[in-house]
């Protein structure tokens, strides 16, 4: 039964996913699926790999435990990949190195919502004979990703599934890409194993699913934060609207405001009964700002992170809206902002 | 301008101040001033390039401090928008 349960939600998922079902496993540890995945190239190679800098902490604690040369690859204001760039540090590592790359790219940014052009970056990979590791945590269900990759991993927590649970893809065709097997450095299997916990891969199959096939709502929200996004500017001075304005994820909206502090910014929006996020330096236990907001350039300070829930209405967004003007003032005031 | 007209001392405190103390020297100067922030807050570098590019200034340099209390020194020379205090900007490409 419970072997059953688990075919169904692998089926489920690696329809989505636009890949063969065998290709296609439930991981127990999300953090250990971003390593494994490239260690499973890694382990025995001499491979150079690539990563954005704007990668999510644990592909980046990943790759920094590699033991391959590891070169970080720059993305522009709007945190799109510099395609030109890459280009160029695609080229000189694989002929350095004389063999292709590992490449380590998110499929869309969940700290800012844009989304990366990962058929030209796979179409990159193809000539280099490199293999593309697609992180698709924030964006799997939400848009189409494209099938150019090797690897594609995901936590579930990305579309409101169980924590701790990812789902991880490799293509039959890609092992023998660098002229090596893929192999799982636990348990040197070629197809990593499954977790024993078929109810969280059960309830993630079921969660992406019920992500994936809600189109309309999922459209509706694009709206939302257009309408989000376009009134941000008229109504907050000095305000940074961040991420890439069309080539984005549909439910988010990321936003810094100068002279702000985030995390106070934060806890007031709270008390008025709207949980947003922030990636300030300030709001952050370490007191370091969001790698990703350095990456971009943007003001690390007052930043806010709105993620708008299926079901979440216009009112609520004007509600939003209307208090929000009022709450940056303050908080700018109680700190002495300049006029 | 052959040398900063102001020196704004932030060490010591964390973002927004250093950014706010700019903001507030920059409101009372004119095009052209230099103002020299020293800061050491972990955000500043970023935070003071962002501001630079939201109100017109230029980064002139950014160089370790030389009185041997640490921090960077961060020169900013301010454009003719620097104190159109209303002006929003989204991050462009």
């Amino acid at each position: 039964m419970a072997r059953q349960l688990l075919e169904a939600a692998r089926e489920t998922v690696a329809a989505i996913i636009g890949t063969k079902q065998h290709e296609t496993s439930f991981q127990a540890s999300s953090q250990h699926v971003a390593a494994i995945s490239l260690d499973g190239f890694l382990t025995h190679s001499s491979h150079p790999i690539l990563v954005s800098r704007i990668e999510r902490d644990s592909v980046l604690r990943s790759v920094s435990r590699t033991g391959p040369s590891v070169t970080q690859f720059g993305v522009d204001s709007l945190g799109v990949v510099d395609l030109d760039a890459l280009e160029i540090t695609l080229d000189r590592v694989t002929n350095t190195a004389g063999s292709g790359a590992i490449l380590a790219l998110q499929a869309a940014n969940g700290e800012i919502g844009t989304r990366q052009p990962l058929v030209d970056v796979a179409q990159l990979c193809g000539r280099t004979g490199s293999a593309l590791v697609v992180d698709a945590t924030d964006a799997l269900g939400l848009v189409p990703i494209d099938s150019g990759w090797d690897v594609l991993h995901a936590q579930a927590s990305g579309w409101a599934g169980p924590r701790g649970l990812s789902v991880m893809a490799i293509r039959d065709s890609s092992a023998a890409k660098l002229g090596l097997q893929w192999r799982d450095p636990d348990t040197y299997r070629s197809r990593p194993l499954d977790t024993d916990d078929v109810a969280s891969a059960v309830a993630a199959a079921a969660a992406l699913d019920a992500v994936y096939r809600d189109r309309a709502e999922v459209a509706r929200l694009a709206e939302l934060v257009d309408l989000i996004r376009d009134q941000l500017p008229r109504l907050i001075p000095d305000i940074d609207l961040l991420g890439d304005p069309i080539n984005r994820l549909p439910h988010i909206v990321t936003f810094s405001c100068l002279y702000a502090d985030g995390e106070r910014l934060a806890a007031e929006l709270d008390r008025l009964g709207f949980g947003v996020g922030s990636g300030s330096a300030c709001a952050a236990r370490s007191g370091l700002p969001s790698h990703v907001l350095e990456a971009i350039g943007s003001l690390t300070h007052g930043n806010i992170r709105l993620s708008l829930p299926f079901g979440c209405t216009q009112e609520t967004v004007e509600g939003f809206l209307a208090v929000l003007p009022g709450v940056v003032a303050q908080v700018r005031a109680d700190a002495g902002a300049p006029q | 301008m052959t040398g900063p007209a102001l020196v704004i001392d932030q060490r010591g405190n964390h973002c927004p101040l250093p950014v706010i103390a700019l903001g507030r020297a920059a409101a009372v100067h004119s095009e052209g001033s230099q103002i020299l922030l020293l800061a050491d807050d972990p955000a500043a570098p970023a935070d003071v390039a962002a501001w630079c590019r939201m109100k017109g200034a230029t980064l002139v340099a950014e160089l370790p401090s030389s009185d041997g209390l640490g921090g960077i020194g961060y020169l900013v020379e301010l454009g003719p928008a620097h104190n159109a205090g209303a002006a929003s900007s989204t991050v462009g490409r």
